[in-house]
């Protein structure tokens, strides 16, 4: 099994992003970045995940803040806890006595050529680990994220949360030269799950349980500031590529981050059009491609994800 | 009665078509056209707009030439076909020589003393970058209270055309994009992308429009078809054979709003980052702090376009 270590600020759906890695793949570490929630809270939240599921994973602390600037304020939808909608049970052991980004190294040292290290927060933890070790590009098999938007963001009109909340980070790792995935809100939100699984969620074991009142809690936070009847899964569509790739459509294309607009500061730029041969000359041409950029998911994904959940939980005592 | 408009023009093959339709359908009245630096230098486009309009028996129609670079960054940007006489548009349209002339009066004043006297409505409609709409605002302010509606195209959301985030006529002069989008018109509506590029015409349209023997027919046939193969080589649609008549249909939105799907949406231009200038950055989600100022086209009706051009180009002066 492919091995991974997931960079994260639990939050719900980065709840669910830990159970599908560890269902589906070899999952080595988590480590834990600021976002959701401050970095005292997701730690906690990491650690109280990690005895729901029964495993010994390490779990490492990382940044508070972003690179560049202060921490942004992160919404409601996750509440005050970062994770609020049910008790996770108490940790027994706590985070690693080191910080995130000596985990990350040591992990992909160990693993070399083979760890995948998905990021589902800001990049701030992965920017760093690649600054701190330059060989790190080499010893991972790839990054892959989940982050940004084209066309529509979340937090600002162009942004989405985990970008904007470390724009520099974010710029610096998808130019990093790792290969590198990336799913943004305009794909993630279109895997939502809703009333009927969560239902089913709740009549599963304790795990099951849990991961149904946390989400009935996202679900319900969204329908009241969103409008919508869905809670959408980003974090979990970042393992796709390595669980089952058929569950999505990618484009290898262009994706850079705006880092000084007036209004579109922390917009993941992509180039989503299609030159011929002949160039125009008044058309900038396109950037390298760098990213391999989720464009269309299967209606099976969700699915998927809903599935590996019971599934999980079937196997705990 | 018919409604009166006003072109402002950078033609241009797809202004080409749209001042056909424009002086030719019985429901409107086109007032005037102003010219504009873009597609390319302002004196052949306004050479282009007089051959277009001798050619469909209406050099009865004055043709006044605007600014002849954008408003700020004089050497911002080239015009589109100064390095290259091929292409989408070339220099002179392939018609003959006009023998009308343009008026000697600058196509700013024109506006404003037009917008000043009139007593019925006047809708503007421009179809280039902005530059003579914001020398206008600039000169006299109240011109915004007097424009009735703005239909403009211009501007993308899910993928640009210069950029992958920009689309020409926003980029080609971003200040005085920004200052229109801005200026607080009564009605604004704004014809992106998104929408054109779901008008598209095939060849199989252009050869009915030949088939049709009137000069409009004629006209339109030679200038599309010439779109279709230089999109072909250079920016391919999804369907090959065809493409967007980008100008034209803000005129079938006048004669039927249906033509188009609309939503009403804060929408500012970016006129700073590195990676986003000139993009229109629409508050699809309400993450800003502005009220909505524009409806933003976000789909077209691609069949009902290509009948009423079909139907409009039959007809001769």
């Amino acid at each position: 099994m492919t091995p991974v270590l997931l960079d994260c600020d639990p939050g719900h759906d980065d709840a669910v992003a830990m159970i599908y890695a560890a269902h589906h793949m070899n999952l080595v570490g988590v480590t834990t970045v600021f976002g959701n929630q401050s970095i005292d809270l997701v730690t906690n939240n990491a650690l109280g995940l990690r005895q729901l599921m029964q495993r010994d994973f390490p779990v490492a602390k990382g940044a508070g803040k972003p690179l560049v600037g202060e921490r942004i304020e992160a919404g409601v939808v996750h509440g005050k806890t970062g994770l609020d909608g049910a008790e996770l049970p108490t940790p027994d052991r706590g985070a690693e006595d080191m910080h995130a980004v000596e985990l990350i190294l040591r992990t992909a040292r160990a693993h070399r050529g083979e760890l995948v290290l998905a990021a589902t927060g800001a990049l701030t933890n992965v920017a760093l680990a690649l600054s701190v070790e330059p060989k790190l590009r080499e010893w991972l098999r790839g990054i892959t994220i989940m982050g940004g938007s084209t066309g529509s963001g979340n937090v600002t009109q162009c942004a989405e949360f985990n970008i904007y909340a470390d724009p520099e980070a974010a710029d610096a790792v998808l130019m990093a030269g790792v290969e590198t995935w990336l799913v943004g809100l305009d794909v993630t939100r279109r895997v939502g799950v809703g009333a009927a699984d969560i239902a089913r969620l709740r009549q599963g074991g304790r795990l099951a349980r849990t991961m149904g009142d946390l989400l009935d809690f996202f679900l319900q936070s969204l329908k009241r500031v969103q409008g919508i009847d869905t809670a959408s899964l980003h974090d979990p569509c970042a393992l796709v590529p390595f669980i089952d790739p058929s569950l999505m459509e990618y484009r290898h294309t262009g994706v850079r981050v705006e880092l000084a607009g007036g209004l579109t500061r922390g917009m993941t730029v992509a180039e989503l059009r299609r030159l011929g041969n002949v160039p125009l000359g008044y058309m900038r041409p396109s950037p390298p491609a760098n990213v391999h950029l989720a464009r269309e998911p299967s209606p099976r994904l969700l699915p998927h994800i809903v599935q590996a959940m019971l599934d999980f939980d079937a196997t705990l005592t | 009665m018919a409604r009166k408009l006003i072109l402002d023009v950078d033609t241009g093959t797809d202004d080409a078509v749209a001042i056909m339709l424009a002086a030719l359908h019985p429901d409107l009245e086109l007032v005037g056209v102003t010219t504009v630096n873009g597609n390319v230098e302002v004196q052949y486009c306004t050479d282009n707009s007089l051959r277009t309009l001798d050619f469909i028996g209406r050099g009865d129609i004055p043709v006044f030439e605007g600014l002849n670079r954008p408003l700020t960054r004089p050497d911002f940007p080239i015009p589109r076909a100064i390095k290259k006489s091929t292409g989408v548009h070339g220099l002179e349209l392939p018609l003959p020589a006009p023998t009308s002339v343009k008026q000697s009066k600058a196509a700013v004043e024109f506006l404003i003393e037009t917008y000043r006297a009139a007593t019925e409505e006047i809708v503007l409609v421009p179809t280039g970058p902005l530059s003579n709409i914001a020398a206008a605002i600039a000169l006299y302010p109240k011109f915004v209270d007097l424009v009735p509606e703005v239909v403009l195209m211009g501007g993308a959301h899910h993928h640009g055309n210069v950029t992958p985030s920009a689309e020409f006529n926003i980029w080609a002069d971003p200040d005085a994009s920004a200052s229109v989008f801005a200026a607080g018109f009564r009605k604004l509506v704004c014809v992106p992308l998104d929408a054109t590029h779901e008008a598209l015409v095939s060849l199989a349209d252009t050869a009915a429009m030949e088939a049709l023997g009137t000069p409009a027919g004629i006209a339109a046939s030679r200038f599309i078809s010439r779109r279709i193969h230089a999109y072909d080589a250079n920016q391919p649609m999804a369907e090959r054979g065809a493409a967007p008549v980008h100008d034209a249909l803000c005129i079938a939105y006048l004669v039927d709003p249906s033509v188009i799907t609309t939503d009403f949406r804060h929408v500012a231009v970016e006129t700073m980052g590195p990676l986003t200038m000139g993009r229109t950055v629409v508050d699809t989600n309400f993450r800003g702090e502005n009220p909505p100022n524009c409806h933003f086209a976000f789909h077209a009706d691609r069949g009902k376009f290509n009948a009423m051009m079909l139907e409009t180009f039959a007809r001769t002066a």
